[in-house]
């Protein structure tokens, strides 16, 4: 594998007509000549976990918080030994990334100050994680004050009388500049945590290792995760939504309901309807503010949340409630997870050594800890603040569509987001001489009109999974365990690109994310509003996963994703519904066809393509 | 292994003791023509262990013990066949691991036959292969009891060590398994399929399913034969999940008679049945595996990040 190589990022073409594919994207997040002989030289994998699609300009603020974030907390703050940031250029609008490592002199120096600094965060790690709750509702609730509206013909008899000073236009840029600065610093506190956090699973996982070489992922996720966190929440309200559509007998109207706002206004006629309309509406703030993105949630500014696509909560609840009448019982089995959970650390714990018990219990009640954050700041940053951030940007392009500064509500998210700002002074500037209009309008129109062509060409072309120069090995742990980049896993990718498969039994190969072993008939989704067609007893074959997808499990026999590593929302949430799952094949949903017969090995990580 | 709940099949053993009553005298007459031999000679040798056998073999023709015997096996289910297996005190100890070295006959049907193959079995003891065995390791010739069991009508037969033997990790049992009778994977005559069970878990962490195109049945009068296997059943596992998940529930069973990690042989026909047991004799011997990551858990942390810096804090 040393001397195989993946085409360099400057040797690879934009698709015919999109040449000018750079201007959609900042400067300094494309490959450019002055940085060539060192990017040519380095690793570079198709972020597909987060970003599998092209991004439109204005959403490239999404990956830029988590390059920077991550990369302050890992370098600066934290002083992760190994491990500087994760760096990230687009190419043909998709992101690729390449993890930076400390260099070999610094690590002993950077251990010092991360064994003071991260123990400081995991002897408080409760206590710290309630102050991160505040502080990150701080910011939620920020975002979701904030008002875009058509400036007035005259201010506000308050303005004068309150003395307050400043016009609603300088508040209008400074509400957007707050914005975006809102979610930036969000990130902060996304990676305050979050890598801290992973660093201890991993220890556990790498102790558990070297005791027993054998032991699968899936096993050591199981003795820590299984906690009532509240991640699990949203579709634990499905259910409970069902249970009170039967107990009010409202079932046939849940059941024949084809639209969501056509039922609520129905059963709003009746008084136990309208009790059950209400409960609805109470618990889909927050609860159902879940975004649909397909793979990694809040990554694009398109995919709106089950509040906004309430027949995607509707089509589970129906099915829970028929499952209901079928007399089953659809509670997620958390007491038998927990006593599992339980037993299963016994067991290993009992197998090692008892030199090595201590040590054991000591890292098993650290994970624990740090855990349930990993499972739920999800919640809160990737669906809670990018769905009101998401939210807030398309009212400000209503807004601004409403001054004549844009043609169409969704022309601000082919600006990039300094190009917004620009829009805004303009258009600010106008409304405050008394102009007739921006320059806004007719300036961005063949911009925008140019990128809508653009955009779609490239997304047309699929992403190159990686570019530039193999690595010998893969052995940075966060890699491996973030994006299940494995040395195994790029050695794939070489043989995929210089074998094609021929006919018979074909086997992919992945990680082994929940066990056991079913056969079953595909079913290739690749979004959200794809979920109704799959039929019951399927494989549900996907890019990745997220809670949106929740109501999903109850219905498929087994889960086979192109991305994710062990601790994948995929590989936990089928880890819970007992379901078997192989995640990061990297090719599956290009391989599979619907219909084709699997069988989905989740103990050893292998799929079977049976005809 | 009767004792600890494991299904073992009906038997007896003819022990040491009974050995010596019958063999006493052409024993010491044949240890002593054979420590006047010198094992590089192999001529001489060889001749010299003929001669060493029939000694034991005649010796103990019609000797009182052998009526014992044939009561004894009168006394199994009627018409089974049984195993006749050689189990020398120098074999299978805690030291040394002569597997399959004495003899083993299978399908043994009748009192004639069983008795002939008890002697055949004492004789065995020097046979060129044995005799060269104890010499390479300067030891005796052992006295020798013998086992007697009922042959299980094995569907599968397979091997089960309570850890990894390639890598030491007690969280996995690896079992082997072939169909038919076992004899066919310890002899190395077909490919066993492979399994690891997580004996935690019970997950299946491996199955290797291996073509097997042959198996070993019982002969119609004695002793086994090769036959081939269906068509259907060559790629099919010889154990099912549920076979081996009863197989890790035998494990504290047989780890308490091995005292310690086991290795053992069964068979399988709608039960699962214990051949022998006995202890691991590699990884048992050595230090058990350990993390290297040790202390506290910000310790253990430090350390996973920070591969460089070893030593204690």
């Amino acid at each position: 594998m040393a001397d195989a190589r993946f085409p360099s990022p400057f040797e690879v073409t934009a698709p015919a007509g999109a040449d000018n594919w750079r201007s959609l994207y900042n400067w300094y997040h494309v490959f450019d000549e002055g940085r060539r002989a060192g990017d040519e030289q380095r690793f570079w994998f198709q972020d597909a976990l987060h970003h599998p699609r092209v991004m439109r300009p204005y959403d490239e603020i999404q990956c830029e918080c988590w390059w920077q974030a991550l990369g302050a907390f890992n370098t600066r703050i934290f002083a992760m030994p190994p491990a500087f940031g994760v760096d990230q250029r687009i190419l043909n609008g998709y992101l690729y990334v390449t993890p930076v490592p400390a260099p070999a002199e610094q690590v002993a120096g950077r251990a010092e100050l991360f064994r003071e600094r991260a123990g400081h965060y995991y002897s408080n790690w409760d206590e710290i994680y309630g102050e991160w709750k505040e502080k990150v509702t701080v910011c939620l609730d920020r975002i979701k004050a904030k008002r875009f509206e058509p400036l007035p013909d005259i201010e506000d008899a308050q303005i004068v009388f309150d003395h307050v000073g400043f016009s609603s236009g300088y508040k209008m840029i400074s509400d957007y500049s707050d914005l975006v600065l809102t979610m930036y610093e969000t990130y902060q506190y996304h990676f305050e945590m979050l890598n801290i956090g992973y660093a201890a699973y991993l220890t556990f996982f790498q102790f558990l290792k070297e005791a027993f070489p054998d032991i699968s992922e899936q096993t050591i996720a199981r003795m820590v995760g299984g906690l009532r966190v509240d991640l699990y929440r949203p579709d634990d309200e499905l259910k409970r939504l069902a249970k009170e559509a039967v107990s009010s007998g409202i079932t046939d109207d849940v059941i024949q309901a084809e639209d969501a706002t056509a039922l609520f206004a129905t059963l709003s006629e009746g008084e136990a309807g309208k009790k059950w309309v209400e409960d609805w509406i109470r618990t889909s703030d927050p609860w159902f503010v879940i975004n649909t993105d397909l793979g990694h949630p809040g990554g694009y500014s398109s995919s709106g949340t089950w509040r906004d696509l309430p027949s995607i909560p509707l089509a589970a609840v129906k099915e829970y409630v028929l499952r209901l009448q079928a007399g089953e019982d659809i509670d997620r089995p958390t007491r038998e997870i927990l006593r599992q959970r339980d037993e299963i650390t016994a067991g290993y714990r009992q197998l090692l050594g008892e030199q090595d018990q201590a040590t054991f219990d000591e890292l098993v009640g650290l994970a624990r800890t740090v855990f349930t954050y990993i499972e739920e700041h999800v919640l809160y940053i990737e669906h809670w603040m990018w769905a009101a951030f998401w939210g807030k940007s398309r009212e400000l392009s209503q807004c601004l569509v409403s001054m004549g500064a844009l043609d169409h509500p969704d022309d601000l998210f082919m600006l990039r987001r300094y190009e917004v700002m620009e829009t805004m002074y303009d258009v600010v500037a106008a409304w405050s001489v008394g102009a007739a209009q921006s320059a806004s309008a007719d300036h961005w129109r063949p911009i925008v009109e140019e990128r809508r062509e653009i955009f779609r060409l490239l997304e047309q072309q699929p992403a190159l999974p990686a570019l530039g120069v193999t690595p010998t090995e893969i052995t940075e742990p966060l890699t491996m365990m973030l994006w299940g980049i494995t040395t195994a896993r790029v050695t794939g990718w070489l043989e995929e690109r210089d074998n094609d498969i021929g006919d018979g039994a074909r086997v992919l190969r992945g990680l082994a994310g929940a066990p056991g072993v079913v056969e079953g008939r595909a079913r290739v989704v690749r979004s959200v509003e794809e979920l109704k067609q799959v039929v019951q007893g399927e494989i549900l074959v996907c890019p990745a996963t997220s809670p949106a997808w929740s109501p999903i499990f109850s219905r498929i026999a087994a889960t086979v994703s192109d991305i994710g590593g062990i601790m994948s929302h995929t590989a936990i949430v089928c880890r819970e519904y007992g379901l078997p799952a192989v995640v990061g094949t990297g090719t599956a949903c290009t391989t599979i066809k619907t219909g084709q017969l699997l069988k989905v090995d989740g103990d050893t990580g292998a799929v079977t393509i049976l005809d | 292994m009767m004792a600890s709940g494991l299904r073992v099949p009906n038997g007896f053993v003819v022990t040491t003791d009974a050995f010596r009553a019958a063999a006493g005298r052409a024993f010491e007459d044949a240890t002593a023509m054979i420590a006047a031999t010198d094992p590089d000679d192999h001529a001489a040798t060889a001749a010299r262990c003929e001669a060493a056998q029939r000694l034991l073999r005649d010796g103990t023709a019609g000797h009182a013990v052998l009526d014992r015997v044939a009561e004894a096996y009168a006394a199994l289910t009627p018409g089974k066949g049984v195993a006749v297996r050689s189990s020398g005190t120098d074999e299978d100890g805690e030291t040394s691991s002569y597997a399959g070295g004495h003899d083993t006959h299978l399908w043994v049907r009748g009192a004639p036959d069983v008795t002939a193959r008890l002697r055949d079995c004492w004789a065995s003891l020097f046979t060129e292969r044995a005799v060269h065995y104890r010499a390479k390791r300067g030891r005796p010739a052992g006295e020798m009891a013998v086992v007697v069991q009922e042959m299980v009508s094995a569907r599968a037969a397979g091997v089960m060590m309570s850890l990894n033997p390639s890598n030491g990790d007690r969280s996995v049992l690896a079992v082997e398994g072939v169909w038919g009778l076992g004899e066919a994977l310890v002899a190395g005559q077909v490919t066993p399929d492979r399994f690891l069970v997580d004996r935690v878990t019970g997950e299946i962490r491996l199955r290797e399913v291996a073509p097997k195109t042959l198996r070993l049945v019982a002969g119609d009068a004695a002793g086994v034969v090769a036959e081939q296997v269906p068509e259907d059943l060559v790629h099919q596992p010889s154990f099912d999940d549920s076979q081996l998940a009863r197989l890790r529930d035998l494990v504290p069973a047989l780890e308490q008679c091995a005292n310690g990690p086991a290795d053992c042989e069964f068979a399988v026909d709608d039960e699962i049945w214990m051949l022998q047991v006995r202890p691991e004799t590699y990884w048992s011997q050595r230090p058990q595996r350990r993390p290297t990551l040790r202390g506290s858990a910000l310790h253990a942390v430090v350390s996973t990040f920070s591969p460089r810096s070893t030593g204690d804090h």
